[in-house]
């Protein structure tokens, strides 16, 4: 076990160092905008924006974290699931809206069952929904090569009407313009966090994406499937030699992918919180921030929670910042600068990995030097 | 000043963490020469050349060029004083033509936009003054593994480069292509330039080079002249011991069939030839068959079709009296097919796993590491550990080495003891000793031979002549997709077999 830590240590280390020199970075440019906007109150917003709100919101600023973060976390995790296959779905805001709208309709329609069923059977129909949803560009790409960015992003827009229009002829609540709410018997339970945190809408939710995060990871790390999928990332052809079948590999990542991004959606819409999805064109944000939260955790399940956690926390920091007289324009503006310059993550991983190849190249290179004989 | 050499290496050092790379290593390189530099795998030779080409700095130790103290801090400065590199895996762009390959970092313009014509002009001077016989507009990736050495080549006489470094030059080439190339390098070494030629193979240096200088463990063993030194001398002063050039084979006992081939025709996906046309062979237990012929004769395809790797158009192929023509991968390896692959980083090996990981690339299924759909990575570990001492895998970090770091023998080590210990009927090997030193080609031949007599039927394809007439039982030679021979390589001699192989002479019947 000590032994093992240590070969993750080199790799994470240098993961680990990117993803926080990245945010460092991307909070540096956040204190430089607010500068920009409003020198005097630049200061006291920018410690509003890394204390996350407490200051300002107290308890109920941690409960809207825990919150904030659950369905991106559950995006991040199942956008990182797929990356780590080396498929890249982009398709998490179609797969979001599936799940979203899916979850809501079975919350409303179905009042048959009986007791916890009511929030349960609609987070399983969602995440089944996302499933079936992410197949169809798993197969193209498996059996017709369609690139799968294209393809996903294609199916976030028709995800996007295919919702709009089954919302309007089942659920549609006119005076709103929105989805219909959800019954309160459908609400997931908060099992006491809404006493922890007064006033936010921390529920259950946050418990079952942590443990889907961690689930995750040991389907990654410790199962032949893992070992699978992770092979068919980095090398398909030495794959296709070893008998794994790739193709399959490809289709049921994308598929568990789909159904966590639409399970996070399907959260997002059982907390009862007073939200429901309004029916106009652009796409839901979770499926795109997932991307950075995947990135920023450099596809690492457990990475996932810690980077979704931090972006909630921006974000709410956000929103108080606005007693400041910032407009909430520049408040979207900052934490989406910060979100954005997470993709730097990338940038910055390419430079420490080099570093670190280096170290062991040379390592190895010296090694391979004092066994000469053979 | 008695002499004046071309290069002049003095007393470089060059260490490592925990290592000397180059111990006090100097060298002398003549003017016009051809001097080769002798030396194991990791005995320091690409160090000694990183460093003259400004990739490292050396410790200590002085550098001079035509007399010259130089510092060299990069490959600029070292492309500056005229010192060019052919690396052993080229640095080209695939989808680029030959004369923009060429030119690619030192492109000239003419008002601002670039100039090909004149460049294509001095390109094409260049390659029929050294005769290179290059077509400047061709696509790189539709020329020949020789055509883009020859490219590279060119990238350093365009430079103005007149020392010349040849890193392990042969290793990816035909025999054919070996001889031209060998003419060439005789070409440039008497137009003047001055060569540095890193190899491993004894007969090449034998055939080329001038004087050669031979390095083991980072240490200079001597300098000779070539003329006055023999292949065992050589070998000698390499490995620290005598080597074995000639493979022990024990008395054949054949058993019965286990791979049977019938009418197996395979077609390229963007031609209706048939890369493999209508061949049917056999391989019983006990024997060593070798799959002979110049490269691209449809033996790499053959293989692919029989482990399953391409689809085929037509025949059958029958393991062990089971028909598994139509069997995907997994069940063909299960069936009884070990596959050590051509090219080990596409298939062999998945570079940024570790070599646990690639150990147990064909068993991470089986009960003895998996349970109830877990990896069991402690057993993992426990089996990598065998093989890593089985077949003396070398290593910086034991079974958590990433396969990316190893050694080129090495990781054909790791997926040789892969394959073996699975035990099965039929070991496939392709090209297994390819850029392996004469040491590691000792120990692999030897597997071979210990599989063949431990009762199991091997395929083997190789392009190396002397590997197939000394450790093959039977030899088929294709050309053009067809068997055209079925021989006994010691009833035949190399000049026979190379016949064969350029379609010049078929056998009428074969079984």
């Amino acid at each position: 076990m000590l032994k093992r830590k240590r070969s993750l240590n080199t790799d994470s280390l240098a993961a680990l160092s990117a993803s926080v020199l990245a945010a460092i970075v991307g909070l540096l440019l956040a204190l430089v905008i607010l500068l920009i906007c409003d020198a005097k109150n630049a200061w006291p917003g920018f410690l509003t924006l890394i204390t996350g709100g407490i200051r300002e919101g107290g308890i109920k600023a941690i409960g809207d974290i825990l919150y904030q973060a659950m369905p991106i976390m559950m995006c991040g995790a199942g956008l990182a699931f797929a990356f780590k296959a080396n498929v890249f779905n982009i398709g998490g805001g179609g797969q979001f809206l599936m799940g979203s709208f899916v979850a809501i309709y079975t919350a409303i329609k179905w009042e048959f069952l009986p007791g916890v069923l009511r929030w349960i059977v609609p987070l399983i129909v969602a995440a089944l929904s996302g499933a079936l949803w992410a197949l169809i560009p798993g197969l193209l790409k498996a059996y017709r090569n369609v690139n799968v960015i294209i393809s996903t992003i294609m199916m976030n827009y028709l995800a996007r009407y295919l919702v709009n229009s089954l919302i309007k002829a089942s659920i549609y609540n006119v005076t709103t313009g929105q989805s219909k709410s959800i019954p309160a018997a459908a609400k997931m339970p908060t099992l006491g966090l809404d006493k922890l945190f007064p006033g936010s809408s921390a529920n259950i939710g946050i418990f079952i994406t942590i443990a889907v995060c961690i689930i995750i990871h040991i389907i990654l790390n410790k199962t032949t499937f893992g070992y699978e999928l992770k092979a068919c990332g980095l090398n398909a052809a030495a794959c296709k030699y070893a008998g794994i079948r790739e193709k399959r590999t490809i289709v049921v990542s994308i598929m568990i992918s789909g159904a966590l991004v639409a399970l996070g959606g399907a959260l997002l819409y059982l907390s009862g919180s007073g939200r429901n999805i309004r029916v106009y064109d652009t796409q839901p944000t979770e499926g795109f921030t997932g991307i950075s939260i995947a990135i920023l955790a450099n596809n690492s399940p457990l990475g996932v929670i810690l980077s979704s956690l931090f972006i909630s926390f921006l974000t709410i920091g956000g929103q108080y910042i606005q007693s400041y007289g910032f407009v909430k324009e520049i408040v979207n503006i900052v934490t989406s600068s910060v979100i954005y310059l997470s993709a730097f993550t990338l940038l910055l991983r390419v430079f420490f990995d080099s570093a670190a190849r280096k170290r062991q190249a040379k390592l190895s290179h010296t090694e391979s030097e004092k066994g000469v004989t053979t | 000043m008695d002499e004046q050499f071309a290069v002049e290496m003095q007393d470089i050092v060059k260490t490592f963490p925990g290592i000397v790379a180059c111990d006090d290593i100097s060298l002398q390189i003549r003017k016009g020469e051809i001097h080769a530099l002798l030396g194991e795998n990791g005995a320091g030779k690409s160090t000694l050349m990183s460093v003259l080409f400004g990739m490292y700095q050396p410790e200590s130790g002085t550098i001079k060029v035509h007399g010259k103290p130089v510092h060299i801090t990069g490959p600029r400065d070292a492309t500056a004083l005229g010192i060019g590199m052919v690396h052993q895996h080229f640095k080209l762009v695939e989808c680029f033509s030959v004369v923009r390959n060429i030119i690619l970092g030192s492109e000239s313009m003419k008002n601002g936009i670039l100039d090909l014509k004149t460049a294509r002009k001095r390109i094409m001077e260049l390659s029929d003054r050294y005769g290179l016989a290059v077509d400047p507009d061709a696509i790189v990736s539709d020329i020949t593994v020789g055509m883009q050495q020859r490219v590279e080549i060119l990238k350093t006489l365009y430079r103005e480069s007149d020392i010349l470094i040849f890193d392990e030059p042969t290793a990816v080439l035909t025999p054919q292509e070996i001889e031209e190339l060998i003419t060439i390098i005789k070409g440039l070494a008497a137009e003047g330039k001055s060569i540095v030629f890193i190899s491993h193979k004894l007969d090449e240096i034998s055939k080329v080079a001038d004087r050669v200088t031979i390095l083991r463990r980072g240490k200079k063993v001597a300098t000779l002249n070539v003329a006055e030194t023999t292949k065992e001398e050589m070998s000698e002063l390499m490995v620290g011991r005598k080597v074995s050039f000639t493979v022990d084979k024990g008395e054949q006992q054949l058993g019965e069939t286990v791979l049977d081939v019938k009418n197996l025709v395979m077609r390229s996906r963007t031609s209706q030839k048939n890369i493999v046309d209508d061949i049917s062979f056999s391989v019983r237990r006990g024997e060593i068959v070798c799959i002979a012929g110049i490269d691209g004769n449809g033996q790499s395809e053959t293989i692919y079709g029989l482990t399953g790797i391409m689809p085929i158009q037509s025949g059958t192929i029958t393991l062990n009296g089971k028909d598994i023509t139509k069997a995907d991968v997994r069940t063909r390896n299960l069936s009884g097919i070990s596959h050590i692959p051509e090219d080990r980083h596409k298939y062999g090996l998945i570079l940024d796993y570790s070599l646990k990981e690639n150990l147990i690339l064909k068993n991470y299924f089986k009960p003895s590491v998996q349970r109830y759909a877990f990896i069991n990575w402690d057993k993992a570990e426990t089996y990598s550990e065998e093989l890593i001492e089985k077949y003396d895998i070398r290593t910086t970090l034991g079974a958590k080495t990433s396969a990316r770091s190893m050694s080129g023998g090495n990781q054909q080590k790791a997926i040789i003891a892969r394959e073996i210990e699975e035990n099965s009927d039929l070991l496939i090997a392709v090209q297994p000793t390819r850029g392996l030193d004469v040491g590691a080609i000792e120990f692999v031949h030897k597997q071979l031979v210990a599989q063949r007599d431990a009762g199991k039927a091997v395929l083997m394809m190789s392009l190396e002549l002397d590997e197939v007439m000394d450790v093959s039982d039977r030899v088929l030679v294709m050309f053009e997709g067809k068997i055209v021979a079925d021989i006994d390589p010691k009833k035949t001699t190399i000049q026979q077999m190379g016949l064969y192989m350029a379609g010049v002479k078929k056998e009428e019947q074969h079984a």
